[in-house]
């Protein structure tokens, strides 16, 4: 109680901190550290408030801005990314900036976490940025997909369109994934629950891999995906049709945006429309449960789907900080194939004569978003407060059918989960105090569930969370190193209904009631708290290492479900008596950075107390259609892995990339590996890149990319291991001047040899169906002017 | 000492490299299913018939629980199919469900279990079979189909216009589907409908012919139209004097 009252102080004086809001127009300039020659168009930005500039004809630049310590970046292509704390009371002479040349682009760009913001050296844990050009290139059919070519990522699918993401084998309720500030909340425990994020709104992407439970919260005790918020418009109006065809599954998509900025203020609206058919896979037959079952045109039956998304941000951003109102609407209808639910026949996968069809059973979600983040600036540092309300509306159709001596459904709505959920968090960003920067924190997010639909699983809801938290970095300049530490408290609390199932007997007739699942009410609460070190011992090296202690709370599924999952093919029961599971979780990082040349190696250790996973018991359900329970029960488990990445420009046009990531789970009860555990993947990329601008083209780059998957047999009991496969993936693209504007055309062939493999992953393993074929893919950018003012926000 | 220590040493080495206990993931498998003293993976029966269905277990250490379940085929997930009056286009008939977890011990063991075919039914019916041993490894699914003879049932004969391709019609919204039919029963038609139903079960249309007992009632041209895209059963159901159920059914896509 005493810590709580002490953290609601904290935040009572916090905003006496600022004040004194005392205008300040920063001058300064960019220029190449070897040359001393001026750099034109370098990207300055100040962190603190999101504003930008670009440097002039002669290097130099001008922004205004709050007098006091500020955090500033410069980024330019082909130069190694700078930041830098500054106090403007210290820059009489300006702020000189010299970019040190790099031919390696995993170092052009500043690997930010929105939160500690600061720049990779700072950070003990290894991040990665992928931005909206990487992500194009990798452009998988969804955001979870496109991720999933990072070492140490991977996805879990249930067909193209539902995808969920792995981060070092950690799923679900174990990896956090937050957009413009907040936690992503749709019902994720579901591994046949994918994630409701428009991929072309998504501009740049951060991943922390490993625990991040101090600043996010503790369902981050597996990593972060990280969607930063999108760079403010230019003074003027502007916008850019983009565009999407892949072969595969005749996916039309598009997505047109419209943004504007005068002065300090500015909008951006989207609209994103995606239409999907049935996807085909290299085989016309497979094999499951001793039968032979035809796909027929080589296309699996169903899977086709369509996506409609907006999304309208509109704010101000001035001197003393910035307001930002972003409201989202996502609406995906998905096919499932329909073996998933029941066995499959051939008659049941007869074509039905349209590849667009959406079937029968299928996913219908919907996601709402309503998010404020605002930035309020002081002397001393900053306030950040990040509030919003979602709402998920997720339905599972499928045929009505009958179920033991029940008669028959009468809706195709199985299942109809309204989940809603409100959260704000505020962090007081402090300036450095003797070289210690901290950052005290307080977050609160509550929900509700109820539900619908023929079939249960879960029962009405409601929860909260609370964490209150502080963070703290001292940078120790003599000893070239950063050292951090944190420590959270979390609590929260459940409280759900009893739900009762009607009994019928022979002939069909309601004979009682039996209580499916009991009301339940809990209490958790738990200290989380992590120590990490970065040290750069010489130029060019890096050494990070991690410790942390984290926990997790049971999520509502894994208290309270009982029934039949047909997205996972099993009878799933929660056990209302679950303890919090806490990891004990280690990772070293070690950086070599060259002129042409970046190597980076990082393994991980994770100890699980209290491993909550779904176990296979030795019981039948007693439900109609009903095959084992699988119960979450817990162990003690440990994931463990390593992930390599290595870049080598032999010239400056020649990009040379080979990375890899193996993870390796263990049960110390069971004795076997945990389930959905990536193998182990090797990636070759070679790509041709040159910058020189021709009059008409410009920014041209083709390669390769080849992907070796191990087999995988460490797997759960009943859990089927799988095969190794080999693929290769091809790409280019250019930039093309129409008019004023330049219009990006981006071309990649995935699965270029059309091979037929079993991805350990999907969901479909369990049917023993292929995974996607030959896929080309084609993007189409075509940006647009209306209007355009001067390029200072 | 200094051997102690090596000895020591040695023997902690030992204990480290020692192979651990072989983990059980063998699954439990079935060494045969009969129906009626017959091995195959469909079987004929005849409506009203007594059935016996044997199973035969086994597992490397123990088993534990074996579950037996029968309903409609397509999993009981869809009421059409493969029937067996007609064949792909003839729908179940009646309905009929059975499920029994048994607990088993040892390594072998043989359950048996006779059932009656309710006489009221026809079509195809999926008989599965699971296994778990004692930790919880757990047998692929074995399943059988029971196709499930009924003379007693109406006959019935449908042909549209246009006609089916694949077993789907398709026509696009404002054409007009024509259907025609014959119901044959010894014992006398009393009652033929013909209906539409959308994806949710619901009927969107529905034509009464009339019925007055006779061995045979004909139709001919019945229309139906819809003006929403989409997915749409078209059923023909006759009732005989005995209260027996025919069905004929095929897939109708608006496009």
């Amino acid at each position: 109680m005493r810590l709580w009252l002490l953290c609601l102080g904290l935040f009572i004086v916090l905003p006496a901190e600022l004040y004194a809001q005392v205008s300040y127009l920063l001058k300064g300039s960019v220029n190449d550290s070897e040359t001393g020659l001026p750099l034109v168009a370098a990207i300055i930005e100040i962190h603190e408030t999101g504003r930008t500039t670009e440097t002039d004809s002669t290097g130099k630049f001008e922004i205004e801005l709050t007098k006091g310590v500020l955090h500033v970046h410069a980024l330019h292509t082909g130069y190694k990314a700078y930041s830098v704390y500054f106090n403007t009371d210290s820059l009489a002479a300006g702020l000189h900036i010299f970019l040190e040349p790099s031919l390696v682009e995993s170092i052009e760009v500043v690997i930010e976490s929105s939160v500690s913001r600061a720049d990779y050296a700072h950070q003990s844990t290894d991040q990665i940025n992928v931005s909206r050009n990487d992500l194009d290139k990798l452009r998988g059919a969804g955001l979870s997909q496109s991720l999933a070519a990072i070492p140490g990522l991977n996805v879990i699918q249930s067909g193209v369109a539902i995808a969920k993401p792995v981060i070092r084998g950690l799923s679900g309720n174990r990896i956090l994934v937050n957009e413009l500030g907040l936690k992503q909340e749709g019902q994720q425990w579901g591994s046949d629950h994918g994630l409701e994020i428009d991929q072309f709104a998504v501009d740049q992407v951060e991943i922390v891999k490993g625990p991040s439970s101090i600043l996010y919260g503790s369902d981050a005790l597996g990593g972060v995906i990280n969607i930063l918020p999108l760079s403010k418009p230019e003074q003027g109006l502007a916008g850019s049709f983009n565009t999407m065809l892949r072969s595969n599954n005749d996916f039309a998509g598009g997505s047109f945006v419209l943004e504007g900025a005068r002065k300090g203020t500015f909008f951006r609206a989207r609209t994103t429309g995606n239409s999907f058919g049935d996807y085909k896979v290299p085989a016309d037959q497979f094999n499951y449960l001793n039968r032979t079952l035809q796909i027929q045109n080589n296309r699996l039956k169903n899977t086709a789907g369509r996506e409609f998304h907006n999304s309208f941000a509109t704010g101000v951003a001035g001197r003393m900080g910035s307001i930002i109102f972003t409201g989202t609407s996502y609406h995906q209808e998905a096919g499932l194939f329909p073996g998933i639910i029941g066995i499959p026949t051939n008659n049941l996968l007869r074509d039905d004569g349209d590849k667009r069809n959406i079937g029968l059973p299928r996913q219908v979600t919907a996601h709402y978003k309503g998010i404020v983040n605002a930035v309020l600036n002081g002397e001393n540092g900053w306030l950040q407060l990040d509030a919003g309300f979602q709402q998920n509306r997720r339905r599972e159709e499928a045929i009505p059918h009958a179920h033991g001596f029940a008669p028959p459904d009468t809706s195709i709505i199985a299942h109809k989960l309204l989940l809603s959920t409100a959260q704000c968090n505020l962090r007081w960003h402090r300036n450095a105090i003797r070289q210690w920067r901290i950052i005290p924190g307080f977050s609160f997010s509550t929900q509700k569930n109820t539900r619908g639909g023929y079939e249960f699983l879960l029962p009405e809801f409601s929860n909260w969370n609370t964490g209150v938290y502080f963070f703290a970095e001292k940078e120790l300049e003599k000893r070239h190193s950063i050292f951090n530490m944190g420590i959270r408290f979390d609590a929260g609390g459940l409280r759900s209904v009893a739900f009762y199932s009607p009994i019928w007997n022979d002939q069909q007739q309601l004979t009682g009631y039996y209580q499916r699942v009991g009301a339940s009410n809990r209490f958790f609460k738990n200290l989380s708290g992590a120590v990490g070190w970065s040290w750069l011992p010489r130029k060019g090296v890096n050494l990070k290492i991690n410790l942390a202690k984290s926990f997790r709370m049971p999520n509502p599924a894994e208290l309270l479900i009982n029934g039949i999952h047909h997205g996972t093919f099993r009878h799933e029961q929660g056990d209302p008596l679950l303890k919090p599971e806490n990891g004990y979780q280690t990772d070293l990082v070690l950086v070599k950075e060259g002129r042409n040349s970046y190597f980076k190696i990082s393994p991980y250790f994770n100890y699980f107390s209290g491993f909550i996973y779904l176990r296979p018991t030795a019981t039948f359900s007693s439900l109609p259609d009903g095959a084992q329970v699988y119960r979450y029960s817990q162990n003690d488990a440990v994931f463990t892995g390593v992930e390599c990445f290595a870049e080598y420009h032999p010239i400056k046009a020649l990009h040379l990339e080979l990375n890899a990531d193996y993870v390796h789970s263990y049960n110390l009860q069971t004795q076997l590996g945990l389930p959905f555990t990536p193998p182990l993947r090797v990636r070759f990329n070679v790509q041709f890149e040159t910058p020189v601008k021709g009059k008409r083209v410009s920014d041209f780059y083709c390669g390769a990319t080849s992907t070796f998957v191990s087999s995988q047999k460490n797997v759960d009991r009943n859990e089927k291991s799988s095969a190794a496969y080999f693929l290769v993936d091809a790409f280019a693209g250019a930039s093309f001047k129409l008019g004023k504007e330049k219009v990006e055309l981006k071309f990649s062939a995935f699965n270029l040899f059309d091979i037929k493999y079993i991805n350990h992953l999907s969901i479909y393993k369990l049917l023993n169906l292929p995974e996607q074929g030959r896929n080309f893919n084609l993007i189409l950018r075509i940006p647009f002017s209306i209007f355009k003012t001067n390029k200072i926000n | 000492m200094k051997n102690t220590i090596f000895v020591l040493i040695s023997i902690i080495l030992l204990t480290a490299c020692r192979d651990k206990d072989p983990v059980d993931v063998a699954v439990p498998a079935f060494d045969f299913v009969h129906v009626n003293d017959s091995l195959s993976n469909e079987y004929e029966v005849l409506a009203g018939q007594t059935i016996t269905i044997q199973v035969k277990a086994s597992d490397n250490v123990e088993l534990r629980q074996l579950k037996m379940e029968i309903h409609p085929a397509e999993d009981g997930h869809t009421h059409d199919g493969e029937g067996t009056q007609g064949g792909e286009d003839s729908p179940n008939v009646g309905s009929w469900a059975y499920s029994d977890i048994v607990n088993l011990s040892g390594t072998t063991e043989t359950r048996t279990w006779t059932l009656t075919v309710p006489d009221s039914i026809g079509g195809h019916w999926h008989c599965e079979f699971l296994l778990i041993d004692h930790v919880g490894n757990e047998s692929a699914q074995y399943v059988t189909t029971l196709i499930i003879e009924n003379p007693d049932l109406p006959v019935i004969t449908g042909t549209t216009t246009p006609a089916a391709v694949n077993g789907e019609i398709t026509i696009v919204i404002g054409d007009i589907l024509y259907v025609s039919g014959t119901t044959d029963d010894p014992d006398g038609i009393v009652d033929v409908n013909v209906w539409l139903q959308n994806e949710s079960g619901n009927i969107v249309g529905m034509v009464d012919v009339p019925a007055n007992g006779s061995t045979g009632v004909d139709f001919s041209n019945l229309t139906f139209d819809q003006a929403t895209a989409g997915h749409y059963k078209l059923i023909i159901q006759a009732f005989d004097t005995n209260g027996f159920e025919g069905r004929w059914g095929t897939e109708l896509h608006v496009q």
